[in-house]
């Protein structure tokens, strides 16, 4: 019984945790924070990985629990921090990309339902190669 | 000056007894430069001094301008308020997505730390000051921040306050169009686009009992680098 639940969980955790993978683009740890019930915006991070020799871009995002999806890039400039949108973001061939606090992120707009710590959201991600990954970002506490 | 005194009253002595006298006064000096040393040291206690990057501690301490904003229950937010017990006080707005709600996770795990049991930093208080007041009412501001911390204390006011303490403490804030990044140079009326965002003094800001500012902090943060801070500025501080 003690075994069987271990490999229901351990099966659990790779569905959750699996790499998305289309052809040489994956997508890892993806992951929205929790954020107060009233936040009108959410961010969402994850690393992209192309392992092609060309480089791709990443040109949109859409989620079902969203009304739209934006990439968005904070800075910091002699101590102002800064937003704006990106059109797209470039990952070179061979090398990777990491949408982390700080930076480049995806900013999901007009939420359709709260989302609280545990959640899996599904989001797909649209390549300059017409590839369409999708992910499942889990909601972080 | 000392030794032109002694001499002077000890004239007829013979030469070994103004050498022993000599001997002693030199020795009484030398003690006494140690004790002073020593209470130097003992007063000092946060001696070597901080230095870290992105950390501007001002001695002495700032007179925060006068205050007249508003609290997230509605309340008068003056000076007074700020008197008694330190405050951090951190600037934002609630539709921002990515730094604002890092700082503010970060802050309330800063809260949570065991170095902060004392007393007198369960009295500590964390400002977040919104200069969004277009969009961020009272009502948003309290169960944003609170989210965090029910501690947290959510501030703004009318804009040409914000505006005010803006530039009297030289923490600066503005609109921008996220499309092209071009500021909306205008704070004073809500910019005409269906959404903007805030562009704004990114540090932290430490605020003394007394309610002066005694240093700022620019991030990243970091719950042991603003620790840190936070006790130093606590050890070099006297009433």
């Amino acid at each position: 019984m003690k075994y069987f639940t271990r490999i229901t969980l351990f099966g659990l955790m790779t569905l959750v945790f699996a790499q998305s993978r289309a052809g040489d683009i994956t997508v890892q740890d993806a992951w929205i924070p929790e954020a107060p019930p009233t936040a009108k915006v959410l961010a969402c991070y994850l690393s992209i990985d192309n392992q092609s020799d060309a480089a791709v871009m990443l040109e949109s995002a859409a989620s079902g629990d969203f009304g739209s999806i934006e990439i968005h890039a904070s800075e910091i400039h002699d101590g102002m921090m800064h937003m704006h949108k990106e059109h797209h973001l470039t990952i070179d061939a061979r090398s990777s990309l990491k949408l982390q606090q700080g930076g480049y992120h995806l900013m999901l707009m007009n939420k359709k339902k709260t989302l609280s710590a545990g959640d899996l959201i599904d989001i797909e991600l649209h390549f300059s190669n017409d590839e369409v990954i999708h992910v499942k970002a889990e909601v972080r506490k | 000056m000392i030794t032109d005194a002694a001499e002077s009253r000890i004239t007829p002595a013979p030469l070994c007894t103004r050498r022993r006298i000599l001997i002693a006064i030199l020795a009484i000096a030398i003690l006494e430069l140690m004790a002073g040393i020593w209470i130097f040291i003992a007063e000092n206690p946060s001696a070597p001094p901080i230095d870290l990057p992105g950390l501007t501690i001002f001695s002495p301490p700032e007179r925060l301008p006068e205050l007249d904003l508003v609290d997230h229950n509605q309340q008068v937010f003056a000076n007074n308020r700020l008197r008694g017990h330190w405050t951090l006080a951190a600037l934002g707005y609630t539709s921002c997505p990515d730094f604002c709600p890092t700082t503010l996770s970060e802050m309330a795990r800063l809260f949570e730390q065991p170095a902060l049991s004392s007393t007198e930093a369960k009295t500590t208080r964390l400002i977040f000051i919104s200069v969004d007041p277009y969009r961020d009412t009272p009502e948003q501001l309290a169960s944003y921040v609170t989210y965090f911390n029910p501690g947290f204390l959510g501030i703004t006011g009318d804009a040409g306050k914000l505006q005010q303490l803006n530039h009297d403490l030289d923490i600066p804030y503005g609109y921008a169009d996220p499309e092209t990044g071009d500021p909306i140079r205008d704070v004073l009326h809500k910019p005409a686009l269906d959404t903007y965002v805030v562009d704004h003094y990114s540090g932290l800001l430490f605020i003394d009992p007394q309610g002066e500012l005694v240093a700022t902090l620019l991030p990243p943060f970091g719950i042991e680098r603003t620790l840190q801070v936070f006790q130093h500025l606590r050890n070099q501080y006297q009433d």
